[in-house]
């Protein structure tokens, strides 16, 4: 849904005249007061909702409403057959709505991001299900000991997994469906060495592998290599960027257990600021 | 002359310390290839807010509508906007 129908860029223009936003959650009851009324405004009154649209005007009035059709086995997991019916659901939904031009935002990208810490990007490989067509895109702010953990090392020294955690546990596929969205366990053999100097930045290398597994029901495991960049000021020993990849094959299980396929994830991380 | 200057060389590089090891540019070259381009994050170039409270606060100040999306699963929540359960 994500990578293919709302991606597909024919919705994506349907959507720019608005702030757009989402609510998600394992059922209905956790709905907080503000998106319910909206809900209960539009006369849904089911616990589950699969996908519902919801266009409201600038006062929060709801205008229009959808429980769209996103069936993508309908149509073969195809993205471009997935993407132009969601779009064709969508101007049907909007058709006639007297909405704003949209600003000159197309192509400025707002991508998850804090004041510092990092950014991970995860794209992922063919698959047979043409899921995870757009990138998942994770920031998060850092703990002092993650930064402590990759001090400049003066020689190799072997750097602990639970230390760089923050980071480690982001490198998980969505759409798990039997998961609850976290790694029930972690383990890192990694190793950071001195990587010599360009005059104005020291360097070292993070080099090792990260085995994750899965907090679902089939135990999904996976195990690949992580390499990061890491440079300090010259006379310093803080970590000043980092960048870097990981890649991993995970098992992607059918609804009775069974492994489907495997699939290639691939991290690329990059500290912020830049 | 050339000798000095050879010296000199030797010196100041002696006192950077030992040159950058090559695996670093293979590192940086491999993120480049990796992060993902401006096509594939696409979705992120729509005017995103965290939550409905965020968007109807900025909706009555700019005076523009809301476009609200929700959906349950019943093991796990997802964020649209990141990507992640």
């Amino acid at each position: 849904m994500r990578g293919s129908s709302l991606a597909w860029p024919a919705s994506l223009d349907l959507l720019r005249p608005f702030i757009v936003t989402y609510w998600s959650g394992r059922t209905t009851d956790d709905m907080p007061a503000d998106v319910r009324a909206v809900v209960d405004a539009a006369g849904m009154t089911h616990q589950h909702l699969n996908l519902a649209l919801f266009a409201l005007d600038a006062d929060g009035k709801l205008l229009r409403s959808t429980i769209p059709f996103v069936r993508p086995p309908a149509f073969r997991f195809d993205p471009a057959a997935q993407g132009k019916d969601f779009a064709q659901q969508l101007t049907k939904m909007l058709d006639g709505l007297d909405l704003p031009k949209p600003a000159e935002r197309k192509a400025k990208l707002a991508l998850p991001d804090v004041p510092t810490g990092l950014r991970i990007y995860l794209t992922f490989g063919a698959n047979r299900l043409n899921h995870y067509r757009t990138p998942t895109v994770e920031a998060l702010e850092l703990p002092d000991s993650f930064r402590a953990a990759l001090r400049y090392p003066d020689e190799a020294r072997d750097v602990a997994g639970e230390s760089l955690r923050p980071m480690l546990q982001q490198f998980y596929p969505p759409a798990i469906m039997d998961g609850h969205g976290g790694c029930r366990k972690i383990d890192a053999r990694l190793k950071l060495s001195p990587a010599g100097s360009d005059g104005e930045r020291r360097w070292a290398i993070l080099r090792g592998t990260v085995a994750i597994e899965l907090d679902n029901k089939n135990g999904t495991r996976y195990e690949g290599p992580l390499t990061l960049a890491v440079s300090y000021p010259k006379d310093g020993s803080t970590p000043k960027s980092i960048r870097g990849t990981g890649t991993w094959e995970f098992p992607k299980h059918t609804p009775e257990g069974r492994v489907a396929e495997t699939i290639v994830m691939t991290a690329a991380i990059e500290s912020r600021p830049e | 002359m050339k000798r000095l200057l050879a010296l000199a060389v030797v010196l100041t590089a002696g006192a950077a310390g030992p040159a950058q090891d090559p695996a670093v540019n293979d590192i940086l070259k491999r993120f480049d290839a990796a992060r993902p381009d401006t096509k594939s994050l696409a979705f992120f170039s729509l005017d995103w807010e965290p939550t409905l409270k965020a968007a109807l606060a900025r909706s009555k100040t700019e005076r523009r509508p809301v476009f609200l999306i929700a959906n349950t699963n019943i093991t796990a929540g997802c964020n649209f906007y990141s990507g992640h359960t």
